[in-house]
């Protein structure tokens, strides 16, 4: 009786996990199933370019009067990493705007602020809200390490918690951010690294090394 | 003295089936997994929770993010049909039948019932939703999550217009995953069409200069980051296109955002290939004559959508209104106003977009009349219990001696 039951649930527990395996991946498929498009349908856009298809903005001869600034900065992009697609930050102050990683998860950007554009300690507090950190007191603020950037020294932060991002509804666990904050006389520049802990570990000398290549176009 | 117990198989099996334990381990497993799937759902997004912890048959990982396990446990799926067999031996075949059990036979049939209809919507509910400008018309709508690969002869061109697709469902290509890949075959088709390299949410970049990389056109996809909000991930495949006779091979990219789809020209026939969402056609025409929106004073909060629109059935024309909590329902379909959107129209001035949900449910009131069962044979059983209990403690009258 037993070795029966025994029998019924070996061969009830290979029918469920042997189900998965029936589909090989090189397999051919045939197409069953069809629908009939709607006499409501927008008519199909056919022989469209690949550049039209995904959006990407033709190369302007020349800049219009009212076209976007040149960005006055040059900067050399650290192998592995590619340029955000455009979308990603619409109407954001960042003048480079990088990501890295396998799905591109890791990002790192540089922008900037008129005048003060709030003082070091609100903004290095600000990103310490976004990690899930309390605030630093001036103390702890004046205590931070420096780094050469634009050949002048500037507030460098690494912050390890749960990143924020704005807008994002639930926050990003076991992130590091890498900060440096720089106030020139007339604006303040920001280069900010953020992403999983591990990546943003891997990528520490391409940071130092974007940081670096940065300079100011004569 | 004790009913003989029956020692076959089949009886030991109807036994276990219809056990109270049985029905206790059930349940104590849907607390597991409920409780997984809401802890789950923080890092995944509702809808990859709901697939893996309550539509599936069983459960091989746990995966909160930071802390992952193997495990294997029943999935929703499984759990409802084992209770559901449970039920039906249990405390519907196995129960005393009597006038005292009839209350309680209703409601176990009728929680059955309920269970059933669960079923039914799980496999035969479509949901989706339906975007129209105002002046703009359509008779179907688009799933929310179900993406599919449709091709359409373009030329030569349809006799009298009227147009077909050939649908791949999601299923069949959703598991190739990077270096996987499958041919589609149809013998109306000049080409098979193999479908490689899918990936749930990504973009398609051009190749720089240099790059080696597997390319379509001058662009690869870059993988993205799968978003919690399943409906925000652009899906996207490489096909290739194969010609029948010649063997000669296009390589090119789906991209479920695309502004167009990948037109494709085998010997004098053309084909677009399109990663798009699934549609599903209405059995009436909805026309949007003109949409308002109501805000709360001094915000942009909505404090009321409403849609008038023309239906169209067979050579009938009726005005209606959609608004919230007033939808649209006919021939078992809901349209609910679910939302707006303000988009340019094509002379530039702002237009507005209503976006109505739409669902076909077969089993949509299903569990409402359950419900209703439910508490009617509860009702019945409570009435009998309270009839017995009176007449039990109802004294007797004392006999009077001549």
């Amino acid at each position: 009786m037993s070795a029966r039951l025994s029998l019924f649930s070996a061969t009830a527990l290979a029918t469920v996990f042997s189900f998965p395996s029936c589909r090989k991946l090189d397999e051919r498929m045939e197409i069953t199933e069809s629908r009939e498009v709607s006499t409501y349908a927008s008519p199909t856009k056919a022989m469209v370019s690949s550049a039209d298809r995904f959006y990407e903005k033709p190369a302007q001869p020349e800049a219009a009067p009212d076209a976007p600034r040149e960005n006055p900065l040059n900067w050399a992009t650290p192998d592995g990493w590619s340029d955000a697609p455009p979308s990603s930050t619409p109407g954001s102050m960042r003048l480079i705007d990088l990501r890295f990683g396998e799905k591109q998860e890791g990002e790192c950007y540089l922008s900037a602020m008129p005048g003060k554009a709030g003082g070091l300690e609100a903004n290095v507090n600000r990103w310490r809200t976004q990690m899930g950190l309390p605030a630093f007191t001036p103390e702890e603020l004046q205590k931070l390490p420096t780094k050469k950037f634009l050949n002048r020294d500037s507030t460098f932060v690494t912050f390890d918690g749960d990143f924020k991002a704005v807008g994002a509804a639930e926050a990003a666990k076991g992130y590091r951010l890498l900060g440096v904050v720089q106030a020139a006389p007339e604006f303040t520049l920001f280069v900010k690294m953020t992403g999983p802990k591990e990546l943003v570990e891997k990528n520490l000398s391409a940071f130092d090394q974007f940081c670096e290549s940065i300079s100011i176009k004569h | 003295m004790s009913a003989p117990t029956s020692t076959s198989f089949p009886a030991k099996l109807f036994a276990f089936f219809s056990s109270f334990g049985l029905a206790t381990v059930v349940l104590i497993f849907l607390l597991i997994i409920t409780l997984l799937g809401t802890l789950e759902q923080v890092e995944h997004g509702l809808f990859d929770s709901t697939k893996k912890y309550f539509e599936s048959y069983v459960v091989t990982e746990v995966d909160l993010g930071t802390w992952k396990m193997p495990i294997l446990i029943p999935g929703g799926t499984l759990l409802m049909q084992i209770l559901f067999v449970n039920m039906l031996c249990g405390a519907v075949i196995r129960i005393r039948k009597s006038p005292r059990t009839v209350g309680v036979l209703i409601s176990h049939v009728s929680i059955l019932f309920m269970l059933f209809a669960g079923f039914v919507s799980q496999h035969f509910k479509k949901d989706g939703n339906m975007a129209l400008f105002e002046g703009e018309k359509s008779d179907e709508f688009q799933s929310y999550h179900e993406s599919v690969i449709e091709i359409e002869r373009l030329l030569p061109a349809p006799k009298e217009g009227k147009r077909t697709a050939l649908v791949i469902d999601g299923g069949s290509f959703q598991d190739l995953s990077e270096g996987k890949g499958r041919t589609f075959t149809n013998k109306d088709l000049p080409f098979d069409l193999m479908v490689m390299n899918y990936e749930a949410n990504a973009e398609p970049r051009r190749v720089k200069e240099g790059e080696k990389k597997w390319q379509a056109d001058g662009y690869f996809l870059q993988p993205l980051p799968k978003k919690t909000e399943a409906e925000l991930n652009l899906d996207a495949a490489y096909v290739k296109v194969i010609d029948k006779k010649t063997k000669q091979e296009q390589l090119g990219i789906v991209w479920r955002a695309g502004a167009a789809p990948l037109t494709v020209q085998v010997g004098e026939e053309q084909f677009s290939i399109d990663l798009t969402r699934r549609k599903w056609k209405l059995p009436f025409a909805v026309r949007l004559d003109k949409f308002e929106r109501e805000v709360h004073p001094g915000t942009e909060r909505a404090r009321k959508f409403t849609s008038h629109i023309t239906e169209f059935t067979g050579g009938r024309e009726d005005a209606k209104i959609i608004t919230m909590n007033a939808p649209l329902r006919d021939q078992g379909h809901i349209l609910f106003q679910a939302s707006f959107s303000q988009d340019q129209g094509k002379t530039g001035a702002p237009v507005s977009r209503s976006i109505f949900a739409v669902v076909w449910n077969p089993a949509d009131q299903w569990p409402l009349y359950s419900l209703l069962a439910v508490a009617a044979g509860l009702l019945i059983h409570m009435i009998g219990q309270l009839s017995r209990f009176l007449k039990r403690s109802t004294p007797k009258a004392p006999s009077v001696v001549a």
